[in-house]
């Protein structure tokens, strides 16, 4: 069953009485969680869903990077690259960028393997595998795993910003009230409280 | 005559039982106030105050903060009238927001840039913080003090509640302070203590730490100028636009998530 919380991260915009449940810290980061077989299903209102259940975990967010890991290894898939790991050692790794490819298999000796490059990093050693993109870090070892992605961090739809450049002047834009700075309209929005800027032109 | 011993026996260990200094000043010993009974009592006096009006002072560890735009400190001023009235207004460092609620409708206002929104808000203060979480993704600072149950609220959150003794809020050097009692509230992820008000019994202080994160990063809520005697009226809580503000538009949670999912 499916649980509604009914708050989310403007709890901490009120720094309100976060003391609390599990349900209510998960909350605070804009996190829904439901019973899914016999494991449980996360997800978050930015895009972002994770599954644990009792023979793996797995997790995505809103722009399709992913990692998880099983009974039999651990794997993550980036927008710029993709690593995995079996459980007995055996790996591969691939960049998107660079086209580059690694495998092998790693035995229980003090072997390792790791591939860099600008934009991505793979590292696998005898029982766990590391891979880090541009927005995202997954870790395996023998006892778990970890995800972080950027859109932990403020994270908007492409042509989403934050913040504008000093010295904007007020327009009318495309139907729309804007901002115009360095030859760039800037139609802003509230979004979850905050103030956001869409990029129009 | 014989003595009854089982009268005698019964007689000596009564007299030991209350003459035992131990003992007896065990059972001097005040017990302690009941923690479960005091935040009633705190919900009690939100609630049966129609109008109030309270300052805070929030503070946030940044290691809290990752994935929110939101300042680490702020200065927060609300004003209630029950049962669907609210105004709020948060200052943080280059930033000041409002917001309105008039049984009716939502304002939100960056002050700042004097940009504004108004949607649709038919509810309660209750509905409120649950529709407006659930459409669009905040709800008003400390709106949760303006609930119609606020214990039940705390009490869905806090898993378990116990005294630890009385403290002081506020004062210069222990003089002039506030007399509050502690309560240390539980959770799976965050525990607290809340201070409330030997007298008044409003909340005057809330300390949080998030117990699972490294290094435990608090959110600490200083509470002040509570006035439960609040003379607000309507205007209170309408927004007029200044000359010169823009209305923009105030993006739903499902629509941008619907934008994520596009690119």
């Amino acid at each position: 069953m499916k649980t509604s919380l009914p708050y989310s991260l403007a709890l901490l915009a009120g720094a309100t009485l976060l003391f609390t449940t599990s349900n209510a810290g998960a909350r605070s980061y804009g996190v829904s969680s439901s019973s899914r077989g016999r494991g449980t299903e996360y997800t978050s209102s930015r895009g972002g869903s994770a599954y644990v259940g009792p023979r793996g975990a797995a997790a995505q967010d809103a722009n399709g990077r992913s990692a998880a890991v099983g009974e039999r290894g651990a794997a993550y898939s980036g927008p710029n690259g993709a690593g995995a790991v079996g459980k007995n050692g055996e790996y591969g790794t691939y960049n998107k960028n660079t086209g580059a490819t690694s495998s092998g298999n790693v035995n229980n000796n003090a072997y390792h393997s790791a591939t860099y490059s600008s934009t991505s990093a793979a590292y696998t050693g005898a029982n766990r595998v590391a891979v880090a993109g541009p927005n995202a870090v997954a870790v395996a070892g023998p006892n778990g795993v970890a995800v972080a992605g950027r859109s932990y961090a403020p994270c908007y739809p492409s042509g989403y910003v934050r913040a504008m450049p000093p010295g904007y002047s007020t327009a009318y834009y495309g139907g729309y009230n804007c901002f115009f700075v360095g030859g760039v309209y800037y139609r802003p929005e509230f979004y979850q409280g905050s103030t956001v800027y869409v990029v129009v032109n | 005559m014989k003595p009854n011993l089982n009268v005698t026996a019964v007689s000596l260990a009564l007299a030991a039982l209350f003459t035992s200094p131990a003992l007896a000043a065990d059972a001097a010993k005040p017990t302690a106030p009941n923690a479960d009974a005091i935040l009633r009592q705190m919900s009690s006096t939100l609630v049966g105050a129609r109008e109030f009006s309270f300052a805070a002072h929030r503070q946030i560890d940044a290691a809290l903060l990752a994935g929110h735009d939101l300042p680490t400190d702020a200065h927060v001023a609300v004003t209630v009238q029950h049962p669907n009235k609210l105004a709020a207004r948060s200052t943080s460092k280059g930033d000041v927001r409002d917001f309105y609620f008039d049984g009716r409708s939502l304002t939100l206002v960056d002050v700042t840039k004097n940009l504004y929104s108004t949607v649709p808000m038919r509810t309660s203060l209750d509905g409120l913080v649950e529709e407006l979480d659930q459409k669009y993704g905040f709800t008003p600072p400390l709106a949760e003090l303006a609930l119609s149950n606020v214990y039940a609220d705390i009490r869905w959150k806090a898993r378990s509640i116990s005294y630890q003794g009385e403290g002081t809020v506020g004062g210069f050097f222990g003089v002039g302070g506030v007399a509050c009692h502690r309560l240390a509230l539980s959770g799976k992820v965050l525990d607290a203590e809340l201070w409330v008000g030997v007298d008044d019994h409003l909340p005057r202080k809330l300390v949080a730490a998030a117990k699972t994160r490294a290094g435990k990063p608090q959110i600490k809520v200083e509470f002040s100028d509570w006035n439960l005697a609040a003379k607000a009226t309507a205007q209170d809580f309408t927004f007029v636009p200044p000359k010169g503000a823009m209305k923009i538009t105030m993006a739903t949670t499902a629509e941008m998530t619907g934008k994520h999912k596009k690119h």
